[in-house]
């Protein structure tokens, strides 16, 4: 090389890390550089790849050249093709017959390329990605061009890595907190959520989930997205959302998760979770559970009791074609707590998954806690703050004793008399009444909401109160709401009224401005226990 | 299930203010002008609300206008046959306990 050509190249690859570049925004600044680069190198294309936060392959982040590269989002795994070989070799890579050599990336033969040279991008012995550039003349990069290149892209790297953690954890927060669900306010049921993400930054695809039914039971959900980053936070919102989905339309635990097996397959072929989907109707003290490889529900019961619930091995998500799943029934009675959580909770390297399962049953057995504090207390003992590399999510439900009085208040909704009528028949059969009491009582009460509920065109009426108490053999319902009393019209608004008066001993109406109250009293036929 | 031109819908579980408009559509389409009764069997049924009901009584009031007789399968001693006693369904519809019955009575009804 001669001195001249040698004092200009040293001079553009001073341009290539221009302290003027750093202030560009990161897609203009790596821009700016692969045009820097090329010139350097005198080449026709150049690219940069970055691993995917998941660490499984390459992603195009900018071009010269081979702009259709980056449009394309070609995935190239890692150690496959000639991106690859160069991020899992960690070293630079010569071409000089494109024609014959493995290429995983159609773009890179569809537009002629002859010869090609690609170093890694390494921050602090990290490796962050590819260099590459390309030549349409046929030739032969020399040693000095692998020198050059490689001194470039050390550059390149410490100014994209620092761009880019800066940018993806402010990212990665914004993005965890949107996924962390609102849980619903359920009366007569507590529920509670803790999610922490791993100690090392980055996002990982452990989640919860839960919501009322239709019929009034409630839906609960958690699962574990296999791979971390944004792809697995993005699969796992996707997965959040079909859950729901499948779950409005009335599918059961087993026929959910094999509905979410196949659809997984098809948005995301190559990726697995784990799940466990559980139908809790605390009314009749039963739940219905099913899992795909998750680890299994901790119980515990009105004693304190603590036990897993048995379920039937099964294969993660998206794992085989056509997944069978099996579904469990279990007790859930008054007074009792279900504790849901993903691995990252028990799991400790070189330790069997028994001995890991055993000591969160010991954590949570006697525990006399609600599932805010209970969820917390498990998160901070079996999980103390520091570098642990899975994230951890726990959902804990508990159906306490409905006491007397007892209160609820509930939305000005249609969906809210199914779920008025699960609970009111759990407090009539706490308070002692047959079932055909419970039945009718119950009854009666749902005409009273549905009242309610038609009422409440006030402007900020957005809810009703349902009040139950019991006062020696008899027992009263009060529904309250804030709308006027409008006269039943027409024949068949009438029924409601003659039901309530049919099925109660008294049925009175409290009129007032703010709002209106209908009572309901009735008397046992057995002695309620007092 | 169409017997002789009585056609017999099964209803199971719980028909509240959710179910009422499905239930119509559902009720309203089973029979046809061909057709000489509806039965609707609600031996499966848990629960009946006043919109449950309302929905019996306007097919019923629906159907009668068109020559159609219906009958309502209800079990002895149920929730939902007190509700019916209360509300008077027996006003617009035949009640029964089994279906072949109601069945029997539905034909007898519309040959005389």
């Amino acid at each position: 090389m001669s001195e001249r050509l040698a004092e200009q190249r040293l001079l553009a690859l001073q341009r290539v890390t221009d302290a003027a570049l750093s202030y560009l925004p990161l897609e203009e600044m790596l821009g700016e550089l692969l045009t820097r680069v090329t010139e350097l190198l005198n080449a026709d294309t150049a690219a940069i790849l970055l691993i995917d936060d998941d660490g499984r392959a390459l992603v195009p982040r900018a071009a010269k050249g081979l702009e259709e590269e980056v449009e394309r989002r070609v995935r190239i795994p890692m150690g496959r093709g000639f991106a690859g070989r160069i991020a899992s070799l960690r070293e630079p890579v010569r071409i000089t017959d494109v024609e014959q050599a493995d290429i995983y990336n159609p773009v890179l033969r569809e537009k002629g390329l002859k010869a090609l040279l690609g170093v890694p991008l390494m921050l602090e012995a990290r490796l962050i990605g590819v260099l590459h550039v390309g030549t349409l003349t046929p030739g032969e990069f020399s040693d000095d061009d692998v020198d050059l290149l490689q001194r470039a892209a050390d550059r390149a790297a410490m100014a994209i890595g620092g761009r880019l953690a800066e940018r993806e954890r402010g990212l990665a927060g914004a993005f965890q907190e949107s996924l962390i669900p609102q849980l619903p306010v359920v009366p007569g049921v507590l529920l509670a959520g803790r999610y922490r993400p791993a100690g090392s930054a980055g996002l990982g695809g452990d989640w919860y989930d839960a919501f009322v039914l239709p019929t009034g039971a409630i839906g609960v959900a958690i699962g574990d997205v296999v791979g971390r980053g944004f792809h697995a936070a993005a699969l796992m919102g996707q997965l959040r959302s079909a859950v729901r989905a499948y779950a409005l339309d009335d599918k059961t635990p087993k026929q959910l998760l094999e509905g979410l097996s196949t659809l997984l397959r098809q948005l995301e072929p190559g990726w697995g979770a784990t799940l466990l989907y559980g139908v809790l109707e605390p009314h009749l003290a039963k739940a219905t559970i099913a899992r795909a490889a998750h680890p299994p529900p901790l119980v515990l019961d009105a004693d304190a009791n603590a036990s897993f619930v048995e379920l039937a091995p099964s294969v993660p998500l998206a794992a085989v074609r056509y997944p069978e799943y099996e579904q469990a029934e279990i007790e859930l009675a008054a007074g009792s707590t279900l504790i849901l959580y993903t691995d990252g909770l028990v799991e400790r390297s070189g330790e069997s998954m028994d001995t890991s399962l055993e000591r969160l049953r010991k954590a949570a057995a006697g525990s006399q806690e609600d599932p805010q504090r209970l969820s917390h207390r498990l998160l901070r003992t079996l999980r103390p703050a520091g570098a642990t590399t899975d994230d951890v999510a726990i959902l804990a439900v508990s159906v306490p004793e409905l006491p007397d009085p007892f209160t609820m208040t509930l939305p000005v909704e249609p969906d809210s008399i199914a779920l008025m009528r699960r609970v009111i028949t759990r407090w009539l059969d706490g308070a002692g009444a047959s079932p055909a009491e419970i039945g009718e009582i119950t009854l009666a009460s749902s005409e009273a909401c549905a009242n309610a509920i038609e009422h409440a065109y006030a402007p900020g009426a957005t809810d009703f109160v349902v009040e139950a108490s019991s006062a020696g053999d008899e027992v009263t319902v009060v529904v309250k709401d804030t709308g006027q009393w409008r006269e039943p019209r027409g024949a068949n608004r009438g029924r409601g009224m003659t039901l309530m008066e049919g099925l109660m001993d008294r049925v009175e109406l409290h009129r007032a401005p703010g709002g209106t109250a209908v009572r309901l009293s009735r008397k046992l036929a057995v002695e309620a226990p007092s | 299930m169409n017997s002789d031109g009585i056609p017999v819908v099964g209803l199971s579980g719980e028909l509240d203010i959710m179910q009422a408009p499905s239930l119509l559509q559902r009720l309203m389409a089973a029979a046809d002008n061909r057709d000489i009764g509806l039965v609707v069997d609600l031996t499966e049924v848990t629960y009946i609300d006043s919109a449950g009901v309302n929905v019996l009584f306007e097919v019923a009031e629906a159907l009668r206008q068109r020559q159609l007789e219906v009958a309502v399968v209800v079990p002895g001693g149920s929730l939902v046959e007190r509700v019916f006693t209360l509300v008077d369904l027996g006003s617009v519809a035949r009640l029964h306990r089994e279906v072949e019955a109601a069945l029997a009575d539905v034909r007898e009804v519309s040959e005389r």
